[in-house]
C-alpha cells in the first residue's frame, strides 16, 4: 500500500471514530477518559498528515514558515480539549462531533505542516502533540490527590 | 551573522539588567539595602526568568549561527521567534513591575492562584508571556531539527546511529559522521521540542484555570510538566552554548575537534536521559511514585557526565602544547569548561538522594546553578564573542585588561558562588526574603563578590566595543 492510500485510510477511519457521540447519545464519561478518546482522534490525524503529505527522506523540504501552523496547532488543540466544556458538549452530540472534527484538523495541519518543511518532523511534533494529549488526562481538570 | 548578533546582543542585555537585580536581591538579604518583601519575590521571579531566557536567547543565536554555517537557514523565522521572545519578555517585565507577580518563575501550582498579594492580570500576563517565550524556543528548534533532518537524510544518520553500528562500512562509503556542533543542535532541538511541549501543557493548563477557575488542576502533576520543562530548558542553555567549544576551541588551538563514537554515544546519553532527569526536584515528594526517584538519580548523572568528560577531555587534548594564546576569548572558553564540571559536580551531588536530603530547597540548589549560568554558560558566550572579534580584529587585549576581568569575573565569581555554597551546607534555606542566620552574613560576602562580578562585566564589555569598532581585517568565525 503508498504512504498517501494509508494516509487516506487512516483519515477515514479516524473520521467515522470522531461519530461516535452520534451513535451513544447519553454516554458520561469521566474528563481524563475524554482526554485519552482525544488523545487517539489526534493520533489519527497526525498520522493521516504524516502519509498523506509524505516527503521523499533527504528531500529539499519546503518554507520555513510551515513551521508555525505546526507549533501553533497543537497549542489550539488543547485549547480545543477544555475540561469544563466536556459536560456541555455530552449533552450537544452535534457540538461533541465537531469539537472531534476540530481535533483531526488540528493533528493534521500540524504534522502536514511539518513534514512540508522537512521529511520526518512531523512524527517529532505529532509525537509531542499527542504525548501532551494522553499526558493531560493525569491532570488537566482532573485531580488524583495524594498518588492518583 | 546578523542574527547571532541580534541574539546575542539581546540576551546579553537581559543579563547585564538581571545581574543588577540579583545583586539588589543579594544585597537585601545582607540587609544592607531595604526591599519590602513582595517586591523581593516579585524581583526574585523577574531574575529567575529572566537569566534563563537571557542565556536561552544568545545560546540559541549561537547555535542557529552554527547551524546555519553548514545548512541554510531562513533568517525571517528566526526573526518571528525573535519577536516571540521580545513580547515574551515584555510581558513578563508588564506582569513584574506593574502588577507585583511573586510566584517566581516555577509558577507552581496552586501558587500563582492562591492568597496572592497582586492582581489576577498579573499571573495572566506572566503566563502568557512565559508562553511566549517558548513559543520561540520551540520555533527555533523546529527549524534547527528539520534542516538537520533534511541535510542527513533522517534522525539516524544525525545522530550518528549508522557511524557508531557500522564503522567500517560507514568510512568505506566515505561517509563522515555529524560534526559535534551539529550533535549538539541536533540533542538540543529534540529535547528543546519534548520539553517545550511539557512546558507548553501545564502553562495552557494553567491559562485556562486563569480564565475559569472551575478547570482544576493536579498539583503533583503540574509540578512534574513544570519541572520537566523548566529542567529540561534551564539544562539545555548549556549544551547550546557548549556546541561553541567544538568550533571555537580549533580556532584558538589551530587543532580539529573530530567527532568520535565516545563523543556521540555521550551526547545520546544526554538526550535521553536530561530530560527524565528532573525527576531529582521531586525527591521530597511523598506521593511520587518512588520508582522514578531512583530514575531522576541516575538519569542524573548519565545526562551529564559522559558528555562533560568527553567534550572536556577532547577540549584540553585540543590545548595541550597547542602553543594557543591566552586571549580573553580563550581564557572564557577554558574557565567554563571548569565552570561547567564544578557547576556539574555540585547538581549531581545534590541529585544523589543521600546528599538531598540534607541540600534540598538550601542555597546549595541556587550554588551549583548560578555556577553552571555564571561561570559556564555566560562564559562560553562570552569566549564566542570574543574569539570572533579577535578573529574579526586580529587583536587580542592587553594583560591588564584580561587581569580586571578575570579578577572580576573568575575571582568575583568565585567569591560569589563560595558563599552560596557555604550557607548551602549550612542549612539555609533558599527563596527566603530573611534568611536565618549565617545567610546574611554570606549574603554580604556574595554581594561584594557580585559587584566584582559586575566590574568585570563592564570591563569585558568596554573591551569588547573597543574591539568591535576597530577595522576588520581578519577573517569571521
Amino acid at each position: 500500500m503508498k504512504p498517501r492510500t494509508f494516509g487516506i485510510l487512516v483519515l477515514a477511519l479516524t473520521l467515522v471514530a470522531a461519530l461516535v457521540p452520534f451513535l451513544d447519545r447519553h454516554a458520561e464519561l469521566p474528563i481524563w477518559q475524554h482526554h485519552l478518546l482525544h488523545a487517539g482522534l489526534l493520533a489519527g490525524g497526525a498520522l493521516a498528515g504524516i502519509f498523506i503529505t509524505a516527503r521523499a527522506r533527504g528531500s529539499q523540504g519546503g518554507n520555513a514558515f510551515w513551521l508555525v501552523p505546526a507549533l501553533l496547532a497543537p497549542m489550539m488543540a488543547m485549547f480545543a480539549m477544555w475540561p469544563s466544556a466536556y459536560n456541555y458538549f455530552e449533552a450537544h452530540p452535534s457540538g461533541h462531533v465537531l469539537e472531534h472534527l476540530l481535533l483531526i484538523a488540528l493533528a493534521y495541519i500540524t504534522t502536514a505542516s511539518a513534514e512540508s518543511y522537512a521529511a520526518g518532523l512531523g512524527w517529532i511534533v505529532g509525537g509531542a502533540m499527542v504525548f501532551m494529549a494522553v499526558a493531560a488526562a493525569r491532570g488537566f481538570g482532573v485531580s488524583f490527590g495524594n498518588g492518583g | 551573522m546578523k542574527i547571532m548578533w541580534t541574539y546575542i546582543v539581546a540576551g546579553l542585555t537581559i543579563f547585564g539588567l538581571m545581574l543588577l537585580v540579583g545583586i539588589g536581591l543579594r544585597a537585601s538579604q545582607a540587609g544592607w539595602i531595604p526591599i519590602d518583601t513582595g517586591t523581593f519575590y516579585s524581583l526574585l521571579s523577574l531574575h529567575g526568568v529572566g537569566m534563563i531566557t537571557a542565556m536561552a536567547i544568545a545560546g540559541l543565536g549561537l547555535l542557529w549561527y552554527l547551524v546555519d554555517r553548514e545548512i541554510h537557514l531562513d533568517e525571517r523565522v528566526a526573526m518571528l521567534a525573535f519577536a516571540f521572545f521580545a513580547i515574551g519578555v515584555v510581558v513578563v517585565i508588564v506582569s513584574v513591575v506593574f502588577g507585583h507577580y511573586g510566584a517566581l518563575w516555577t509558577m507552581l501550582y496552586p501558587l500563582p492562584f492562591v492568597g496572592t498579594t497582586w492582581p489576577s492580570w498579573a499571573t495572566g500576563a506572566w503566563l502568557l508571556g512565559v508562553a511566549a517565550v517558548m513559543l520561540g524556543f520551540m520555533l527555533i528548534c523546529a527549524q534547527i531539527l528539520g534542516a538537520i533532518l533534511r541535510s542527513s537524510g533522517g534522525l539516524g544518520s544525525a545522530l550518528g546511529l549508522d557511524y557508531v553500528f557500522g564503522r567500517k562500512a560507514f568510512e568505506a562509503a566515505g561517509k563522515h559522521p555529524p560534526s559535534p556542533q551539529m550533535l549538539a543542535a541536533t540533542v538540543v532541538s529534540i529535547d528543546g521540542l519534548i520539553g517545550g511541549a511539557s512546558g507548553l501543557l501545564v502553562g495552557i493548563a494553567m491559562i485556562a484555570h486563569w480564565l475559569d477557575p472551575h478547570v482544576v488542576i493536579d498539583p503533583l502533576w503540574a509540578k512534574n510538566l513544570t519541572y520537566q520543562f523548566g529542567h529540561t530548558f534551564a539544562n539545555l542553555t548549556m549544551y547550546m552554548a557548549v556546541a561553541g567549544i567544538y568550533v571555537a576551541l580549533p580556532i584558538c588551538t589551530k587543532r580539529a575537534y573530530h567527532s568520535s563514537i565516545p563523543l556521540v554515544v555521550a551526547w545520546w546519553g544526554t538526550l535521553v536521559f536530561v530530560i527524565i532527569a528532573y525527576f531529582h526536584h521531586l525527591y521530597m515528594d511523598f506521593v511520587q511514585w518512588p520508582a522514578v526517584q531512583y530514575i531522576g538519580e541516575i538519569s542524573s548523572y548519565l545526562a551529564a557526565v559522559p558528555v562533560v568528560v568527553v567534550t572536556v577531555f577532547g577540549g584540553l587534548m585540543l590545548i595541550h602544547r597547542s602553543g594557543m594564546k591566552w586571549t580573553l576569548g580563550s581564557m572564557f572558553f577554558f574557565a567554563g569548561m571548569i565552570g561547567w564540571i564544578v557547576g556539574g559536580s555540585a547538581a549531581i551531588l545534590d541529585a544523589t538522594i543521600p546528599f538531598n536530603v540534607d541540600l534540598h530547597n538550601t542555597l546549595w540548589v541556587p550554588a551549583h546553578f548560578h555556577t553552571y549560568l555564571l561561570e559556564g554558560v555566560f562564559l562560553f558566550i562570552l569566549g564566542w564573542v570574543f574569539v570572533s572579534l579577535e578573529q574579526r580584529a586580529e587583536a587580542a587585549s592587553s594583560a591588564l585588561v584580561r587581569w580586571i576581568v578575570g579578577l572580576g569575573i573568575f575571582g568575583g565569581g568565585a567569591l560569589f558562588l563560595l558563599s552560596f555554597y557555604v550557607a548551602g551546607a549550612a542549612g539555609v534555606p533558599r527563596r527566603y526574603a530573611v534568611e536565618p542566620a549565617p545567610g546574611p552574613f554570606w549574603a554580604g560576602i556574595a554581594t561584594v563578590g557580585a559587584l566584582l562580578v559586575l566590574v568585570g562585566v563592564l570591563a569585558a564589555l568596554v573591551e569588547g566595543i573597543r574591539l568591535a569598532r576597530m577595522r576588520a581585517v581578519g577573517s569571521t568565525v
